[in-house]
């Protein structure tokens, strides 16, 4: 390609990348100049749900950070798995009936239980990553 | 001879100019579009026109939408000879062709149906042209009491929420005019019942409903009487009015086609459904409105067809889901979308705020769109497989 082609090419390019950049901003004021819009743009935004939500912005950001977290991650998973395993219907039933009378004979054979260790440890693991850092420290 | 292939698009609308503007970034095509009119016309803004007074967003030059690569010009096709491969236009002009794409739209006969051209001329219509929008507009905003009818001619309508996005648009208007308890809105449809898919009629039935919106099941309409005031079926009952609308009966483009059988009774492009492709000839598609391929007549419809025209003609194997996305206002801010394709029924999706903020965000980016296919193709491909009817339906039951 000779210089005269290049510039050429440079300059319609750039050509180009003005015409999308006018054609955008006349989208954009398009979207801005219609009043229907805007209007119930503003009903939908200025909701109490909304500012409740603005308010607390920080703390979800934060707490969003916590859950995200490799480590709080894999223990949700482990929980997952061992949920996936729970009996509901049992679970059902046994809700149902009248609580049976409470001995360390009993408490000791729940304990023992392979599935209720799992979902303990699972859980337990799972808080130090629940905390906050201030918290942790 | 540059060697590159003579691409012919007829109809420079919804279809026809996204077809174009995306054909025309693939180096290897000589794109050559042909429009009737120095415009480019967004129809869904007839209803904006009928029921508030707006047409901001009504037409713009298509030499303003249009890529500077595409040979434009304006003419109308006459007459497309698809054995011997050329396009005659008005004026006189032969183009010679190795693809062409036929997107010219539909015309409306407002004469197919006795009495109507007589009820346009006096309350206009929200489906034929500009001037008879604002005619609906001075019906709307002048009718004091008596009933209103907007009655369904033509099954087969451009947009099929459209007469329901009327009605509901013309209680908000008599609402706010503050004359809507002395008006009774009658909806008179050829349907079992108010919408003609149930699953989205459960959705629109109990909105007309609240809204006070009659509904007439099973009008066939066959006649208008402007003088007595009323509407005569095919069945010879009557309604009686006091303004009317009706949805008017829709016919194929204003185009000769050869051969001849390749077009229905009323004179629509015979497309296959899958392809779009025009009978057995592998240069030629018909897209969009003009086609009996579409499953609605929808921009929407004619947009994604381009989109499946312009792989086909790059050699890729792509094919119609009959995918449909229908914005649907129902007044008051609110609104919701007929979302349907060849597999699903149109899902059940509530009227909400949101949704009519998206109706309204689509109509301000609509000339971007048609433009830029190329910033908005990945856009919409993630949008689409987002709301894809199938996952709709998990979520609204
Ligand atoms: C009231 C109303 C509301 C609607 N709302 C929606 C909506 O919300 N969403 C949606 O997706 N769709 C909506 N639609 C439907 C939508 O407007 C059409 O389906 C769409 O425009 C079809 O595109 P098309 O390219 O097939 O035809 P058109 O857009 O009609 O374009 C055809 C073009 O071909 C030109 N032409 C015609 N004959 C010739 C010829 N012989 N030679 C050269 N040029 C020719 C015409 O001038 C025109 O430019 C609505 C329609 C109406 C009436």
């Amino acid at each position: 390609m000779g210089m005269a082609q290049v510039q050429q090419a440079e300059s319609e390019a750039q050509a180009r990348a003005l015409e999308r950049l006018l054609d955008l901003l006349e989208a954009i004021n398009n979207a801005l100049s219609d009043e229907e819009l805007l209007r119930t743009l503003g009903k939908l935004v200025m909701t109490p749900e909304l500012f409740l939500v603005v308010d607390r912005l920080p703390q979800l950001v934060a707490l969003l950070e916590r859950l995200t977290r490799p480590k709080t991650l894999e223990s949700l998973e482990a929980l997952a798995e061992l949920l996936e395993q729970v009996d509901l219907k049992a679970v059902a039933k046994a809700i149902q009936q009248p609580p049976p009378e409470a001995s360390i004979g009993s408490l000791v054979r729940l304990l023992g239980d392979r599935r209720v260790v799992g979902a303990l440890t699972a859980l337990l693991s799972s808080l130090p990553s629940l905390q906050s850092p201030e918290s942790s420290k | 001879m540059s060697g590159r292939k003579r691409l012919v698009v007829v109809g420079g609308g919804s279809g026809g100019l996204i077809l174009a503007n995306s054909m025309v970034r693939h180096g290897d095509f000589e794109v050559t579009l042909i429009n009737d009119t120095e415009y480019h016309y967004y129809w869904p803004q007839l209803l904006q026109i009928a029921f508030r007074g707006d047409d901001s967003q009504l037409r713009r030059s298509i030499y303003g939408l249009v890529n500077r690569h595409v040979n434009l010009v304006i003419d109308r096709a006459e007459k497309v000879d698809l054995a011997n491969r050329k396009v005659i236009t008005a004026s006189g002009k032969e183009m010679h062709y190795d693809y062409v794409v036929l997107a010219p739209g539909l015309t409306i006969d407002h004469s197919a149906i006795k009495g109507n051209v007589e009820l346009v001329q006096q309350f206009g219509d929200f489906h034929s042209t500009p001037e008879n929008a604002w005619r609906v507009y001075n019906t709307i905003t002048s009718m004091r009491k008596g009933r209103l009818v907007v009655a369904v001619a033509d099954p087969g309508h451009r947009c099929p929420p459209s007469p329901y996005e009327g009605v509901l648009l013309a209680d908000e208007a008599l609402r706010l005019r503050g004359v809507r308890n002395d008006i009774t809105i009658t909806l008179a449809v050829p349907y079992p019942r108010a919408y003609p898919a149930e699953t989205f009629n459960e959705v629109l039935e109990p909105v007309l409903k609240e809204r006070g919106i009659e509904i007439q099941t099973f009008f066939n309409l066959d006649s208008v009487d402007v003088q007595a005031k009323k509407m005569i079926t095919l069945e010879g009952n009557e309604l009686g009015f006091d303004a009317a609308i009706v949805v008017p009966m829709h016919r194929g483009p204003r185009l000769t086609l050869l051969p001849e059988d390749l077009t229905t009774d009323d004179g629509f492009i015979k497309a296959d459904k899958l392809t779009n492709r025009v009978g057995d000839y592998d240069d030629a598609f018909a897209i969009g409105d003009a086609s009996t391929s579409t499953s609605a007549r929808t921009g929407v419809t004619a947009h994604l067809q381009a989109k499946v025209v312009e792989k086909r003609l790059l050699g890729l194997d792509a094919i119609n889901t009959g995918r449909t996305h229908c914005p649907t206002e129902i007044g008051f801010g609110l609104g919701t979308f007929v979302i349907s394709d060849y597999q699903h029924p149109s899902v059940k999706l509530p009227p909400k705020r949101v949704f009519y903020v998206m109706k309204r965000f689509f109509a301000d980016f609509y000339w971007d769109v048609l433009k830029h296919p190329e910033f908005w193709d990945p856009i919409f491909d993630a949008y689409f497989d987002a709301t894809s009817p199938e996952a709709l339906w998990k979520i609204f039951r």
